[in-house]
């Protein structure tokens, strides 16, 4: 902490604060006209100028953007730094006389007319008067670079690329809400939406909580989702050997950080939704390629995601340069990289268990950590050839083949190979979340955690105890979810990013502040008025009418929403052991201590038991909250109630299915 | 008499602050907010705030999506 | 090319000096810009045909050099080893110069003649040249700064194989540099060794890499000094470089170098590529483990782009703006990272002072630096000497020789000898000094004492002819136009700073502008933003200070005593005078003269616009400024 004195009072600040950020502390107001809570110090206007002091020295210096650094007397209202805070306002005074802004900051210095004219005098009441904070909010706070300066000295002004809007402004109105004189105006809005204002208010919202927070929350703008990476491994979530285990001392090769200082050289936003300022895809550039067919070449790969990062940890393999071969194949292939990494996990624990082995493989040595070996399957996959041929058909179809030609044993199989509704889990581990495991389970779309991921709040928390609480969450989120999905909008800035007091709120985890945007921005698309519950109902009916199509086409009951003992428990007991003391812990509480004497298989087969009756009462306890029949079929007086029953056949569906 | 982190007891030392804990049960999530006897600790404080014996703490991870 | 390495350097410096001692009689001929526009290239051609006639080849050789002591002269040829002196010649004189420097006579009617008519022959006994001290311009008219060969034959790159072959810490290089006192020759007169000092630390506690860049962005009208250095002898600029590399830790370096240099440019490139192939840039410098190399950055003249954070933003693709300095660049500089930024004239000392001893070199200039760097400035300083000053071109004089020294010892005095009314040092934000403090002695803190600046060496001598307000106001009009127009100090003072003085030279002036003026200048020396803001306003407030009765001639008078703005003057025939030739009625754009033929003719004052040129054609000096 550093001593400052500010006008005579007197308080302590960190290293590196502004002396407009201690003169706040201290209550004393600098005026400011560049500065804004959005931006970064630009240092431009010259209106906050103040006089400083230190070893007995004194200068003038801008307040916005001087950091303390060691101890520091600072006067605002010297004469000096009056002085220079007075010319700077009497000049723009001259040039701008009826801008309403730099009148009242004039008049604040006393000073309500110029003592000489400006050359270059603008009579307009919302003339431009470049602060330049329209040209830092696009390009520092929404990253967009549409707007600049262009031209020198008494010449420049702010503009576009050669003076026309360019397709990357998507109207997002940060400049003319950022604006001090009202200079910049939008046109009309293209889209034709009820309320344009009311849409850009609503992005607003999230823009200014994104500039101000993110470096402190999930650096999503800086990293990306893969900032999971360094938090999965630390919560023992991050998959390591096909979900045997949580994390791996390796982990530290591939978090983060390794990706966002070493590799990833585009900060800027890639296009995958124009003009979302929170950007989180990010690219390697100049990634030369080592195998396949693009050898030799150097590509811009476009990633890594988490899940990407998380599924080569489930392979055992820690290595960032593979990671980011492996990702710009997939993209290049169309393979979808969780599909693929969870599959190869499989793969290569059949692999260490015997059921596989070189000739099968087409003499591949595929134990975990075999990352040559592993790349050579993905080419062989997209050539359609080799062992490529028989990963590339998926686990539900390898686990057939593997039974029925190998001889291997169905039930090791079912629990070891990780996928649900004939789709590959995604890469978090659900062992300690009874809640999770139903969010991958009962998932319309198969092992997927986009309907509800609900581990922290589970298992870290405990915020959801009973089975009525976890239906609760498993009632609400994939309904929340779905309606992302029926608006075609991307849910991270829902969660994400959080508004500063979102802690304070009832129902936090909801993030009601940002609910009401999207309400807000429903409403502004729309011209109807929403709340909050509207939103849910809408999903509501579209989710259980993809129910009933899942029931249609064979998937839609009970036994769907099976998933692999792997997600549930411990399968082996090596696993049992590397997390011994919480399993022992856990049977010690259910049972008493006569767990003591028993051997580590009657052990695994207890907690078998016991983890695989609680999902079953979690499936009827979501059933019920979803007003679904214990066989998970929505019931005939939901789908009336829901207004989907009008639907040709859909009623006769249910009934057939046992619905009532 | 131990500290309970959400929910879960947990041996108290002398001059254990907040910021230590959450260190030592690895709680590395960013998004999370703390709870010392139902009163919110903002994160500026997490190094000074110093535990008693018996405290509740709860560490709520503001994550619910994916 | 074979590569130079630790064990072979010295033989091979050596076989280059044997080479160029096997024919030790040399015409060296200037391509300096300023020769090659005086035709330099074709005495040059001229000169080897000639040479080949004769069959003279294995007598007498014909090269190329970088600068001579005379810009004003060219195109100059010096002939070595006597140091000959051959100003203003042509492709003409070719046989007669061959033939006399073949028989080692001086060809008599080439040589300069002073003032009063004398005859010198060697460049050195010029007294323009004579208290001259150069160290930086040691080797103008001996050096040919298109082959590395000739460059280490004459002791290039002796300093950096030293520390090499010695395997020198960083830390004792940094130790001979702040010992040596040396400070930046930009403007800045921050000591080098405390800059470098600081970079090296920052770089080694952040794990980061550091980068040292050359500041070639020489902005300021009239002033060539790095130019030439650059085109004159590019690898001690190199080499400069090298070893501050060396000794921050530094494997990348940028020189940024303006794009109308387009000579230096190419001499730098060439230079740089020689070196390259020499084994002495890239990766294992001289077989050493010690790996650096330069990028050349073209500037696109932005003058502001002098300015370290605008250099670099600039370096870094984007507009050329300044930031602030509140976090020192050395710190946090190019591309965020520790950077050492020092500009060329800089870096062309380092290696003499390597070779020479730090001692060698703060035994030259002013104050005591063995304790501090701050108390004295030491070694040399190149201005560049214009203006109405007898003799024009490049010096190297001493640190702490008087302005007086310079302009009269060794510029010759005021052009014509008229009366000097002002020297106006440190380019066009420095400052206008008075004939009374033509005693100072020149040196970084004096000269900021005396409300001017040292600069980069930008020198103009001003005769009694020049009107101070209008001097004024060709600066502000000149920074007005550098100007980035980011901070409002700088974008919206320098327009009112020559708003107000425009008025004042249109004889349109009121009493209160003057303390206008002075408002405006503290402001902008309190408020701008960078460095180029914070001076705008010294031409403005060192005229008002030294020159303030002339403002108040304009303001109050309507009268401009120097007789130069348009608006408060008047031509007029003295009838005693005129001859009636008409010589002066041509000329006139206007055709505002009349008269009679051989009787006295008149000026119509309704249609004169004050251009003058009647009074230049007057060959009876009739016509008179009022």
């Amino acid at each position: 902490m550093i001593k400052v004195t500010i006008d005579d009072k007197r308080l302590e600040v960190e290293p590196g604060t502004t002396i407009m950020a201690a003169a706040e502390k201290a209550g004393i107001f600098i005026p400011r006209l560049c500065s804004h809570e959005l931006l970064e110090p630009y240092g431009a206007c010259r209106v906050c100028s103040v006089e400083i002091e230190q070893n007995g020295r004194t200068k003038v210096v801008t307040s916005c953007n001087y950091p303390i650094r060691s101890e520091l007397t600072v006067r605002t209202n010297s004469e000096r730094a009056t002085k220079t805070r007075s010319m700077v306002l009497e000049m723009m005074l001259a040039r701008w006389p009826k801008v309403k802004v730099v009148k009242d900051m004039a008049a604040h210095e006393g000073i309500t007319q110029a003592r000489f004219s400006h050359p270059l005098v603008d009579n307009n009441e919302n003339a431009c008067i470049l602060c330049g904070r329209c040209v830092n909010i696009c390009r520092n706070g929404v990253r967009q670079n549409v707007l600049s300066f262009e031209g020198r000295g008494s010449s420049r002004q702010v503009s576009m690329p050669y003076q026309q809007v360019p397709a990357e402004c998507v109207g997002c109105g940060a400049c003319e809400w950022i604006c001090p004189t009202g200079a910049i105006k939008m046109i009309d809005d293209p889209n034709g939406s009820a309320d344009w204002d009311r849409i850009r208010r609503a992005g607003m919202v999230v823009t200014r909580e994104l500039i101000l927070f993110d470096d402190d929350q999930c650096q999503m703008r800086r990293k990306g989702t893969s900032n999971l990476v360094d938090v999965m491994n630390d919560y023992d979530l991050l998959p390591v050997h096909n979900y045997r285990f949580g994390s791996h001392p390796d982990a530290k090769f591939v978090q983060s950080e390794v990706f966002a200082s070493k590799f990833v050289t585009n900060g800027l936003p890639d296009g995958c939704a124009l003009g979302c300022d929170m950007a989180c895809a990010h690219a390697a550039d100049d990634f030369e390629l080592q195998t396949g067919p693009d050898k030799g070449k150097r590509v811009i790969v476009d990633g890594p995601e988490y899940e990407t990062v998380g599924g080569s940890t489930n392979m055992g393999i820690f290595d960032p340069r593979w990671i980011l071969e492996m990702n710009y194949y997939c993209d290049n292939y169309g393979i979808d990289t969780i599909s693929f990494c969870t599959l190869m996990a499989f793969v290569m624990e059949c692999y260490e268990n015997g059921i596989l082995d070189k000739e099968k493989t087409g003499g591949l040595e595929l134990n975990f950590g075999a990352k040559d070996a592993a790349m050579e399957v993905l080419h062989q996959m997209a050539r359609g050839e080799g062992f490529g041929l028989v990963a590339g058909q998926g686990i539900r179809r390898m686990k057939k083949k593997f039974a029925e030609e190998y001889g291997a044993d169905p039930k090791f199989l079912q629990d070891i190979g990780m996928e649900a509704k004939g789709l590959e889990y995604s890469e978090y581990v659900t062992k300690e979340s009874l809640a999770q495991q139903g969010g991958y389970g009962i998932a319309l779309k198969g092992a997927q955690h986009d309907e509800a991921w609900l581990i922290f709040m589970d298992m870290v928390n405990k915020q959801i105890p009973s089975f009525e609480d976890k239906a609760e969450a498993l009632h609400y989120f994939p309904m929340w979810r779905t309606w992302f999905g029926l608006n075609g909008l991307c849910k991270l800035p829902w969660n994400d990013i959080e508004p500063e007091d979102n802690a304070q709120e009832k129902e936090p985890h909801k993030v009601p502040k940002h609910t009401q945007a999207y309400c807000d921005f429903f409403a502004g698309v729309t011209g109807r008025e929403v709340s909050a519950d509207d939103l849910i109902t809408m999903s509501e009916r579209v989710y259980n009418f993809q129910r009933i199509f899942n029931l249609k086409m064979g998937f839609g009951t009970r036994e769907h929403d099976a998933i692999p003992y792997r997600s549930v428990g411990p399968v082996t007991e090596e696993e049992y052991l590397s997390r011994q003391d919480r399993y022992d812990e856990q049977l010690k509480e259910l049972e008493g201590d006569s767990v003591a004497g028993m051997s580590t298989a009657e052990k695994l087969q207890m907690l078998r038991k016991h983890r695989e009756d609680r999902y079953a009462k979690l499936l009827d306890a979501v059933y019920l909250r979803r007003g679904w029949t214990s066989n998970g079929i929505p019931r005939i007086e939901t789908a009336k109630k829901l207004g989907i029953d009008k639907v040709d056949g859909l009623v006769e569906l249910l009934k057939e299915h046992g619905a009532h | 008499m131990p500290i309970l982190v959400n929910g879960q007891p947990r041996e108290w030392t002398a001059g254990l602050t907040v910021s230590m804990l959450l260190e030592e049960m690895k709680f590395s999530f960013p998004l999370k907010t703390v709870f010392v006897n139902g009163k919110r600790i903002p994160k500026s404080e997490h190094s000074r705030k110093t535990l008693s014996d018996g405290d509740k703490i709860e560490v709520i991870h503001m994550m619910s999506g994916g | 090319m074979p590569k130079l390495d630790l064990n072979n350097f010295k033989q091979e410096a050596q076989k280059f000096r044997s080479n160029l001692d096997a024919i030790p009689s040399s015409l060296m001929v200037c391509h300096c810009t300023t020769c090659l526009a005086a035709g330099a290239q074709k005495v040059h051609q001229a000169l080897e045909l000639e040479l080949e006639k004769r069959n003279l080849q294995n007598k007498v050789r014909v090269k190329t050099t970088g600068v001579t002591a005379f810009c004003a002269m060219g195109p100059v040829v010096i002939a070595q080893p006597s140091g000959t002196f051959y100003g203003r010649t042509r492709p003409q004189d070719a046989p007669e110069l061959i033939e006399h420097v073949a028989e080692g006579k001086e060809l008599e009617r080439l040589l300069f003649k002073d003032k009063d008519g004398k005859t010198i022959a060697r460049q050195e006994d010029i007294p323009f040249v004579a208290k001259q001290k150069p160290v930086v311009l040691r080797n103008r008219s001996v050096l040919d700064p298109t082959d590395i060969n000739d460059a280490i034959a004459h002791g290039a790159y002796e300093a950096i194989f030293n520390l090499l072959k010695k395997e020198t810490d960083g830390e004792a290089i940094i130790d001979i540099i702040h010992r040596s006192g040396i400070r930046g020759r930009g403007g800045g007169g921050f000591p080098a060794g405390l800059k470098w000092k600081s970079a090296r630390k920052a770089a080694k506690e952040r794990l980061e890499p550091v980068f040292v860049v050359c500041n070639a962005d020489e902005g300021d009208p009239g002033a060539y000094m790095d130019r030439s250095i650059v085109e004159a002898d590019p690898h001690s600029l190199i080499e400069g470089m090298m070893i501050g590399a060396l000794a921050v830790g530094a494997t990348e370096g940028f020189v940024y170098i303006r794009r109308e240099y387009p000579l230096a440019l190419e001499r730098l490139s060439n230079a740089l590529d020689q070196a390259r192939k020499k084994g002495l840039l890239g990766k294992s410098i001289l077989g050493s483990d010690f790996s650096f190399d330069i990028k050349i950055h073209r500037g696109a003249g932005a003058f502001v782009c002098g300015e370290s954070t605008a250099l670099f933003a600039s370096m870094e693709g984007k507009a050329g703006e300044p930031r602030a300095k509140y976090v020192h660049s050395v710190e946090f500089g190019f591309r965020d990272k520790p950077t050492v930024l020092n500009n060329v004239e800089t870096w062309a000392n380092i290696a003499q002072i390597i070779n020479n001893g730090p001692e060698w070199f703060a035994s030259m200039g002013t104050g005591d630096v063995s304790k501090s760097p701050w108390s004295g400035s030491s070694g040399t300083k190149v201005f560049s000497l214009v203006g109405n000053v007898e003799y024009t071109g490049l010096v190297e004089v001493p640190m702490g020789m008087t302005l007086r020294q310079i302009v009269f010892d060794v510029g010759g005095g005021v052009e014509g000898g008229r009366k000097l009314k002002a020297v106006q040092t440190g380019g066009p934000s420095g400052g206008c000094l008075p004939e009374s403090k033509l005693d100072l002695h020149v040196d970084f803190d004096t000269l900021q004492e005396a409300g001017s600046m040292m600069g980069s060496g930008g020198l103009i001598v001003m005769d009694e002819r020049t009107c101070m307000v209008d001097v004024a106001k060709y600066f502000v009009d000149f920074l007005m136009g550098e100007s980035c127009g980011k901070c409002t100090p700088c974008r919206e003072g320098l327009s009112c700073l020559h708003e107000i003085l425009h008025r004042i030279t249109e004889g349109k002036g009121k009493p209160d502008d003057l303390v206008l003026l002075e408002d405006l200048g503290a402001m902008l020396k309190d408020g701008a933003l960078c460095g180029l803001g914070q001076t705008a306003a010294n031409p403005v407030l060192s005229t008002l200070r030294y020159f303030r009765d002339e403002y108040d001639a304009h303001i109050e008078q309507g009268r401009c005593p120097a007789g130069v703005c348009k608006a408060l003057i008047k031509y007029t025939i003295e009838p005693d005078k005129c001859t009636g030739c008409r010589l002066c009625v041509k000329p006139c754009p206007t055709d505002c003269i009349s008269g009679e033929k051989d009787k006295p003719h008149t000026i119509d004052h309704g249609k004169c616009i004050q251009c003058g040129t009647c009074m230049d054609a007057c060959p009876e000096d009739a016509i008179r400024v009022e």
